[in-house]
């Protein structure tokens, strides 16, 4: 079968994007969580960038008591650690996480955990990861 | 009426920008006579009303948004986009700008829309884009992990600890941004748990 693309991509080109499939919600319940798996690849790959994107805008006080994860299995947090939303977000505004681990072996699954609050929080977000895969 | 016709309507003017802090009873705003910006649950405030109002929380809209509409129905009130659905009189909106005030403040976007942290820093951009050179502050208490408290008692529906370092930033970054371009903001509110090198003190005696 011929390359459909037959070009090298560089730079930026060679990123992987992924996010999650459905935007969570930041009161869907105190301390209720929900995971999604993001992918898993038969190659190895750096973790680069990992970023909540708001979809709804968050109020002045109150996200802040939600957090999203990310590890390699459900509900773990070896790649980022529970990072708190951010109030007054407007949508498209984002929340870069820090990246505990940044190295994935091949046949790794990222997972993503979202945990909420009770009250009646307006906001919502999905998590979008970058991916490189290893040169 | 747009958000956009309001620019420098009141250009070299002072305007009272009024808190919801505990301490709003030792500064009442009747004791000020200048153009007045209320905000969030101002309403409460018996015997007086602002020029303008704004309100930026959508729980704001929710739980006390009937009575801000009916009550203020005679004034602008300046909310962003994502309250579109708040019904009333004499709403003006403007766009909630996706950025952070962390970043700078960037008042050439003010065109675009407002970024903020919190209510007061929304007013404050508001006061500027029409055109005011004095921004004096009253009802601004920011009592740590005591978020609840207002000059009326407690709205249980707020936390506590608010994010009050994403408050301090912005206004640093905004009191920065507007002496620069010749406006002075002043917080004469009494007994203010806001440090003098984030907003510059006043006596609210010299300005009644």
């Amino acid at each position: 079968m011929a390359n459909k693309f037959p070009y090298i991509g560089r730079g930026n080109q060679r990123l992987i994007h992924l996010t999650t499939p459905a935007a969570y919600n930041v009161d869907n319940g105190a301390g209720t969580t929900v995971d999604y798996q993001l992918g898993n690849f038969p190659f190895d790959c750096y973790l680069m960038d990992v970023r909540a994107i708001y979809s709804e805008a968050t109020d002045t006080t109150g996200a802040a008591s939600a957090n999203f994860k990310l590890g390699v299995a459900a509900g773990g947090a070896t790649l980022v650690a529970a990072t708190a939303l951010e109030a007054s977000k407007a949508i498209g505004a984002t929340t870069t996480a820090t990246i505990a681990v940044d190295y994935l072996p091949a046949n790794t699954t990222l997972w993503v955990r979202h945990t909420g609050v009770a009250s009646t929080e307006v906001g919502q977000y999905f998590v979008h990861v970058l991916l490189l895969p290893k040169p | 009426m747009n958000y956009l016709a309001f620019r420098d309507i009141h250009k070299g003017e002072t305007a009272l920008l009024v808190g919801n802090g505990t301490n709003l009873s030792l500064t009442p705003p009747f004791l000020f006579n200048y153009p007045a910006f209320g905000m969030n649950t101002i309403h409460k405030h018996e015997g007086w009303k602002p020029k303008y109002y704004t309100g930026v929380d959508n729980r704001l809209m929710r739980e006390f948004g009937k009575d801000i509409a009916e009550k203020y129905k005679d004034i602008y009130k300046f909310i962003p986009s994502g309250l579109r659905d708040w019904k009333g009189e004499n709403f003006v909106i403007f766009n909630h700008l996706a950025k952070d005030l962390q970043d700078g403040w960037k008042p050439e976007t003010l065109k675009d829309g407002i970024t903020y942290h919190n209510v007061m820093h929304v007013a404050m951009q508001l006061a500027y884009w029409m055109g005011f050179t004095t921004l004096l502050m009253i009802g601004v208490h920011h009592k740590p992990d005591d978020g609840q408290s207002h000059f009326w008692g407690k709205d249980a529906g707020m936390p506590n600890q608010v994010p009050i370092m994403d408050w301090i930033n912005g206004y640093k970054t905004l009191v920065s941004g507007m002496k620069e371009r010749g406006v002075t903001v002043l917080n004469i509110s009494e007994r203010t748990y806001l440090a003098e090198d984030v907003i510059p003190r006043g006596k609210w005696k010299d300005w009644i």
